[in-house]
C-alpha cells in the first residue's frame, strides 16, 4: 500500500501540467527482486483510486527478469535459484544488471 | 497524449533518505539498519550490543506498529531513544527516520542504530538513509530463509545468526543455511551469537565497532544511485 500511494503522489506531480486530461494508462515495471506482486500491486492500486480521478485508468505492469554478470568469467546469466553465484565458474556475488526496477514508466493521458 | 516518466516509483522516499544519510554524514555518525522477523531479537541484540559499545555515543531510533514496550527497554540502558510508531505500516520509510533524527542530539552521537519492524520483506525495499543494513535471523524461523526473501539477504552487510544456542534442539542446518546465504551475499560476515548466553557477542560488536570507525567498509544498497555521497572515515568523537 506504501508502494502505491507513492506511486499516486508520483502520478500527481506528473500529471499537474494537464489538468484537463485523464490518465486512461499507468505503465510501470517491476524487476523480479523486488518484493513487489503484481496481483497485489493491481489489487491496492484498484482500492485506492476508488472515487479518484483515477478511478478507471488501467494499470499495466511489465515484470523484468532478473540478470547478472559473473566478476570472474563475465558471463551474463538469469538470476535463479542459484542467485549470484555464477553457474560456469562457481564465483559467487555476480553484479545485478537487472532485477533491481521499481519504476514508473510511461502515463497516457486522453 | 503519452509522458515518459521513467522514475523511481519511491523516488520520494529516496530523496528523504539521501537527505538523511547527508546529515548523518555531515555529523560524522554511522547508522546502521536492523531488519528481522517479529522475535528474532532486534531489541535483544541491542540490549546486549549497547552495552559492549561504551566507548561510542549511541542513539537509538525504535520501530514498531504500535507501543512504546521496545522504548522502554532501550531506554533502561541509559541511551537517547526515540519510538517511531508506524500507526500500521510493516516497515519505517525515510520521512518518519527524519523526524526521529530531528528529536536526537546528533551532535553528541557516533553511531545510531535504527531498529526497524519486525518483517524481513517490506524493510528491504525503503531505503531510510543509513549506511548499513544488518540482518537477524534466528534459528528457529528455519535455515531456509535466506531463499525465501532473498532482497534482504542479498544487501545486508552483515548477519547476525541469533539463538544458536538452541541449535541442539531445531533442525536448523547451518552449512546448508550458509550455502543459501553465500549465493546472495558473497561477502557479509556471518555472527553466531546467543542474546540469552552472551554468546558470540563480543565478535559481533568488535565488527560493529569497526564499522563506526570506518576502519571496515560497508555500503547502503541503496536501489538507486546516491551521487555525490560517499561512505565517510569516522575519526572518533570522546
Amino acid at each position: 500500500m506504501s508502494i502505491v500511494e507513492a506511486l499516486l503522489e508520483q502520478i500527481r506531480q506528473e500529471t499537474r501540467d494537464y489538468p484537463a486530461k485523464r490518465v486512461s494508462i499507468v505503465r510501470v515495471r517491476i524487476g523480479a527482486l523486488r518484493q513487489v506482486v503484481p496481483e497485489t500491486l493491481t489489487f491496492c492500486f484498484t482500492a485506492a483510486v476508488r472515487g479518484t480521478p483515477l478511478e478507471n485508468c488501467r494499470l499495466d505492469i511489465e515484470q523484468l527478469p532478473a540478470t547478472a554478470r559473473c566478476r570472474k568469467c563475465s558471463l551474463m546469466f538469469p538470476v535463479t535459484e542459484s542467485w549470484f553465484e555464477c553457474p560456469s565458474c562457481h564465483e559467487a556475488g555476480a553484479e545485478l544488471l537487472q532485477g533491481n526496477e521499481l519504476e514508473l514508466m510511461s502515463l497516457d493521458l486522453t | 497524449m503519452n509522458i515518459k516518466v521513467l522514475k523511481n516509483v519511491l523516488a520520494a522516499n529516496d530523496q528523504v533518505a539521501s537527505r538523511n544519510r547527508e546529515q548523518l554524514a555531515a555529523k560524522k555518525i554511522t547508522a546502521i539498519n536492523f531488519i528481522s522477523a517479529p522475535g528474532a531479537g532486534k531489541t535483544s541484540l541491542l540490549e546486549k550490543t549497547i552495552p559492549a559499545l561504551k566507548q561510542f555515543r549511541l542513539g537509538v531510533l525504535e520501530g514498531d506498529i504500535a507501543t512504546t514496550r521496545d522504548g522502554d527497554r532501550i531506554a533502561k540502558l541509559g541511551v537517547p531513544v526515540v519510538q517511531l510508531l508506524t500507526g500500521g505500516a510493516c516497515h519505517l520509510e525515510a520521512p518518519l527516520v527524519q523526524r526521529g533524527l530531528c528529536e536526537l542530539n546528533l551532535d553528541a552521537l557516533d553511531l545510531v542504530l535504527i531498529e526497524n519492524v519486525g518483517n524481513i520483506a517490506c524493510p528491504a525495499e525503503f531505503d531510510l538513509g543509513e549506511n548499513a543494513k544488518v540482518g537477524i535471523l534466528s534459528v528457529t524461523e528455519g535455515h531456509d530463509k535466506p531463499g525465501k526473501y532473498p532482497l534482504l539477504f542479498h544487501e545486508v552487510s552483515a548477519l547476525v545468526l541469533n539463538k544458536v544456542d538452541l541449535l541442539p534442539y531445531t533442525n536448523f542446518d547451518y552449512d546448508e543455511f550458509l550455502r543459501d546465504f553465500r549465493k546472495l551475499n558473497a561477502n557479509a560476515p556471518v555472527f553466531q551469537v546467543s542474546c540469552r548466553t552472551g554468546q558470540g557477542i563480543g565478535e559481533w560488536a568488535h565488527w560493529l565497532e569497526h564499522v563506526a570507525e570506518g576502519e571496515i567498509h560497508v555500503h547502503p544498497h541503496t536501489h538507486t544511485s546516491v551521487e555525490g555521497i560517499q561512505p565517510h572515515s569516522h575519526p572518533h568523537k570522546h
